[in-house]
Order: structure tokens, then C-alpha cells, then sequence
């Protein structure tokens, strides 16, 4: 198991007068080989939680964060272990490009780690053709003269390069054109179909409902849900607790619903959504 | 639409005595430098007092150049900008605009000064020389129409993103301006805060008569527009209504940006035969249709 959470609770600036509980108490499982979606509004815990799961907080109140059986709350924890386990990628991967070659930077890590030349190029190949990037075309690039999305997959690749097999990617595609985000989604689709484990972290349900199977809320620090993301995404009494809004599809079936017309609500795509009106009006329209 | 030079024509008909006017308006970023780069290539655009305009189009295709040409952040390499009859080009003018064009930008962060909400929004007012009695109802107004009077006396980093980018908003509506332009504003919040931030818009054009440009790459923030113009390679290459825009599903895709979800519903229900109209931008229209064909009016 990847990654596993019990009852973990986190306390900004604890013992002060500042200290802000954020965590109350979180529950998670992520499976190998599985994609999961991480949804909550604005300040319900999600980047504090996506911290613990890459390592960089380590559990020192109740609660438990065990990451490919490493128990990172533990004094001896293999911290350096765990991060190359399990790769964070936050907004703006490409802010963190700093070599001048497309093979220098996504072998960066490898080089750090001490692995001889032949093995750093391997691991270098195997990352870059993992994101898209045939090796032999990509590598003598310069990092600058790349497009905003190849720059982007040459972050990934820098991540998987370290041996992660699980990716945590906090607000992917937080600040992209629509041209961007397709490219960032179709991406996390690829590495998904290719057996990694992918923890996807969003506020925008819609983005969610196309890209996981299963979705996790989050609010005020607890796991509100937990479940088949069509399932999660439509449940209007929960989303509306949570201040999270549906995506499109579900809302517009829920404007049909509230004008009478006898519809499910849980349809994630356009296809669906027009199907399932068309049903029911030609429907009405018989009865 | 092909990129030319303008034409010289006489500047009393060319210019009007309100509103915004591009006409023929190239820029070039470093030029001389090898680093030159040609972000606008003839761009015309009018924007009426109190109109709201949609700016739609990927990065890179020029619309935050155009909005930094608006209140004189950037001068036309070729071709002119007047805002109510003045010309960017004029010294003597810049001031006067950029009193009657206030700018939003992205990150709320970056545009926040102030030790607490009111501090902030006094800031420019304050700079600006007025009598205290006047600063205060003008605070009073501004904290009003942004719904955020309850904050009044909290520290700026205390505020949800949402809540700063109406800070924000509302330093630049104290200052009067007769425009504003709002470049990507919603880009960097949640969904919930982005409608706050776009009510809060609509609302000031509706009910003060603000004139407003709204950059964008959401399609679907552009449904409350007067006006949409779509940019592309520096160009404007669609301008219309919404309804007009929209319908164009095609040309926009080709362009790489979304079609909104309600047209595209809207297009697959006339496929299956549903009788909805096909320059449907509301949800509202597109269930009231539905529902009156299934009720068999």
C-alpha cells in the first residue's frame, strides 16, 4: 500500500497563542496503481494532508502516515527513502527548472543520489519517455527554449527520475489556459495508464470528475467523503455543506431536476447529460 | 480579419469624446533587441461608457497587452489609444486616464498595500490629496459595494483569496475611475471565490455603470459580457455577443479555447431532436425549452 493515514492531526503553531488546528483527524488509503482526487475548499486542510504524503511534515501529534511501509512519524524514519517514493509536483512545476539541458535537469536527482553515469542516463531515458519526451530528441534541449508544457513534463520527468513510482500533485492546473490544463490532465491520464499511483489534489470538482476513479473531500480538516467520484460529486447535501461547487454537468441536471423534468443528476460528461434529458423529455413527452 | 496599417484619417471623426478606441494598434516588446517580440498586430476595438467587454483568447495571443495599453502602461508601437478623446501618446494626458482607468491584475498579493482593509483602500485616496471626511465616505462605498464592509478593521493576510482580490477591487472603485480593466482577476482562486469575485463585477457595470474589461481564458465568465472579443496572434479575430460568439463552436475550438458547457449542451440537445435554441448561452433558457416541448406546449 502506497500510502496510508490514520487518524492524523495537524496543528499549525502549536503551544502559542497563534496555533490553528487544520487536521482533526484524517483517515486516508491510496492503493497501488490507484488515481485518486483530493477536493475541499479553500483552507479545509489539503495542502497540510498532501505535505505528510510526500514526507516533508512528519506526523508529531496523534496519527499515523505510513508511506510504502516507511512510518515517517517514527524518530529513525528513512525520510530521504520516502521522498523517492513519492514525488510532490505543485503549481508551476516549471518555476523549478534550473539546468541548462533538457538531461541535466531530470537528471539532477539521480546525479545527487550518487548513481554512476550509465544508470543516471537510464533513469534519465525511462523518466523523459515516461512523460512523452523521446530521450534522444529532448535531451541536448535547452531548458529555456522549451514550450510552457514541455518545460512542465521536464518537471515531472525531474520528479520521476528520483524512482517515484506515486505522485502527489497538488492544484496541477491552477493558472493555465484551457490549452495547458488539457495537456497537465492528459499527462497525469498517461502516467495513470502507465501503473503510477496518482494522488490529484484540486478544488475544481469538474477537473476531478473526468480524471479519477475515486474522490476524497476534505472539509475543516476532516474526510467528509470518500467514495466513487460520480457517487461523491453528485450528492448536492454534502457539496453544498462543504461550499464546493458541482461541476457543470451535475449542475445542469440539477437546474432539469428542479424544473420537473424526471432526471438522474450524476452525469459527468456532455454526452450524458444530453442523453439522459433527452430520455426523459421524449419521455414526459409519451406518458 | 487581415492586420493592416491604418489608414491617416481626420481625427474628428476618428475620435470619439467618450469611451475607449483602439485603432490599428501594433506592439512590439525589445525592439532592435534579439529578443524582439511582436505581441499586438493591428488592433481595433471600441468600448462604450458602462459597456462590459469580454477579452477571451490563450497566453500568449495579446490580451494583457492590450489591457496594459488601456491606462498607458505601455504606449503603441504603432497606431493610437484614446480613452474619452485623450491619446496615450500625450504626456500631458497620462495621468487624467489612468485616473479613469483603474487596473485588477492577477495576484491580489501583489496589489495590497494597506496594514488593515480600510489602510488599503485609503491608500491611493489618500495619495490623492482628499479632505478626510471625503476619504472616509468614499472607504464607507467602496467596502459597501464589494460586500466586504464586515472587514473593515482585519489585517489584508487574514482575508480568503476571494475576499483580497475585492480588496483589491475595491482600492481601484474608490478612486472613481470610469473603467476598469481586470486582467485574468479570477485565474488564481477557487471556483467559489472566482463567482464572488465576477458578481461583484457585474454588479459595479449594472448598478454604477462601470465600464468593464474583462480578460479572461474562462469562456464561461464571458456569458455576462456586452461584448466578447476573441484574440489571437496578436489580432482580434471574433467580436461579437455572447449569442454570436458562442455559436461559433467550431472557430473556437480551432482556436484552442473552451466552448461553454450550456452551448454545448445546448448543441447536443438540438441533435437529439430537442427544440432549443441554438444561441442558448443561460441554463435557464435551455431547461425552460426542454421543458416546455416535454410538456407538450
Amino acid at each position: 500500500m502506497p500510502i496510508s493515514v490514520r487518524g492524523l492531526i495537524h496543528t499549525y503553531d502549536p503551544d502559542t497563542p497563534f496555533a490553528r488546528q487544520v487536521l482533526f483527524g484524517v483517515d486516508l488509503e491510496v492503493g497501488d496503481g490507484e488515481i485518486v482526487g483530493i477536493a475541499g475548499p479553500s483552507r479545509s486542510g489539503k495542502s497540510t494532508l498532501a505535505q505528510y504524503l510526500g514526507g516533508l511534515l512528519r506526523p508529531r501529534q496523534p496519527g499515523m502516515v505510513v508511506i510504502d511501509g516507511i512510518d515517517t512519524g517514527a524518530p529513525d524514519a528513512d525520510i530521504a527513502a520516502v521522498r523517492t517514493r513519492v514525488g510532490m509536483v505543485f503549481q508551476f512545476p516549471e518555476d523549478q527548472l534550473f539546468e541548462r539541458t533538457v538531461e541535466l535537469d531530470v537528471g539532477y536527482a539521480p546525479r545527487l543520489m550518487k548513481m554512476n553515469p550509465a544508470d543516471v542516463e537510464a533513469r534519465v531515458r525511462e523518466a523523459l519517455e515516461t512523460v512523452g519526451m523521446p530521450f534522444e530528441e529532448f535531451r541536448g534541449r535547452p531548458v529555456h527554449a522549451l514550450s510552457g508544457g514541455q518545460k512542465r513534463r521536464v518537471a515531472v520527468a525531474g520528479v520521476l527520475a528520483k524512482g517515484c513510482r506515486t505522485l502527489v500533485l497538488d492544484e496541477p492546473t491552477a493558472g493555465l489556459d484551457p490549452l495547458g490544463r488539457e495537456e497537465m490532465l492528459e499527462l497525469v491520464a498517461s502516467l495513470h495508464r502507465q501503473g503510477l499511483t496518482i494522488v490529484m489534489i484540486s478544488n475544481q470538482l469538474e477537473e476531478l470528475a473526468r480524471m479519477v476513479e475515486r474522490l476524497v473531500v476534505l472539509a475543516e480538516g476532516r474526510v467528509a467523503a470518500d467514495g466513487p467520484v460520480r457517487r461523491v460529486v453528485s450528492d448536492a447535501a454534502l457539496l453544498a455543506s462543504t461550499g464546493l461547487r458541482p461541476p457543470g454537468t451535475v449542475a445542469a441536471m440539477q437546474a432539469f431536476a428542479a424544473a420537473g423534468l424526471p432526471v438522474r443528476t450524476d452525469c459527468l460528461t456532455v454526452d450524458e447529460v444530453c442523453d439522459e434529458v433527452a430520455r426523459a423529455a421524449g419521455g414526459v413527452r409519451r406518458a | 480579419m487581415t492586420a493592416a496599417v491604418p489608414e491617416p484619417r481626420p481625427l474628428s471623426r476618428q475620435v470619439p469624446a467618450e469611451g475607449i478606441r483602439l485603432r490599428g494598434v501594433f506592439h512590439t516588446y525589445g525592439r532592435g533587441t534579439p529578443h524582439e517580440v511582436t505581441a499586438l498586430r493591428g488592433v481595433d476595438l471600441d468600448i462604450a461608457p458602462g459597456q462590459f467587454v469580454a477579452v477571451v483568447g490563450h497566453n500568449g495571443s495579446g490580451k494583457s497587452t492590450v489591457a496594459k495599453h488601456l491606462n498607458v502602461l505601455l504606449q503603441p508601437t504603432e497606431g493610437d489609444v484614446w480613452v474619452d478623446g485623450l491619446n496615450t501618446r500625450d504626456p500631458a494626458a497620462r495621468m487624467a486616464i489612468r485616473r479613469r482607468v483603474g487596473m485588477v491584475f492577477q495576484n491580489p498579493d501583489n496589489q495590497i498595500v494597506g496594514i488593515t482593509v480600510e489602510h488599503d483602500v485609503a491608500f491611493g485616496l489618500e495619495n490623492l490629496g482628499l479632505p478626510v471626511e471625503v476619504i472616509e465616505q468614499r472607504i464607507d462605498e467602496a467596502l459597501r459595494l464589494l460586500g466586504i464592509e464586515h472587514l473593515r478593521h482585519e489585517p489584508p493576510h487574514r482575508l480568503s483569496a476571494g475576499q483580497k482580490q475585492r480588496l483589491a477591487i475595491a482600492g481601484v472603485v474608490a478612486m472613481r475611475p470610469r473603467y476598469m480593466v481586470l486582467d485574468e482577476a479570477t485565474a488564481l482562486l477557487d471556483p467559489a471565490g472566482r463567482a464572488e469575485v465576477l458578481d461583484c463585477i457585474v454588479r459595479l457595470n449594472r448598478e454604477e455603470g462601470l465600464g468593464v474589461v474583462w480578460i479572461t481564458h474562462f469562456m464561461e465568465e464571458a456569458v455576462h459580457a456586452d461584448q466578447v472579443v476573441v484574440m489571437e496572434g496578436g489580432q482580434v479575430v471574433m467580436a461579437g455577443t455572447p449569442r454570436q460568439v458562442f455559436q461559433q463552436a467550431e472557430e473556437i475550438r480551432r482556436l484552442r479555447l473552451d466552448v461553454p458547457l450550456v452551448t454545448r449542451i445546448a448543441a447536443g440537445l438540438r441533435e437529439r431532436g430537442l427544440p432549443v435554441p441554438a444561441d442558448a448561452v443561460f441554463l435557464e433558457e435551455v431547461v425552460q425549452s426542454v421543458c416546455r416541448s416535454a410538456s407538450g406546449d
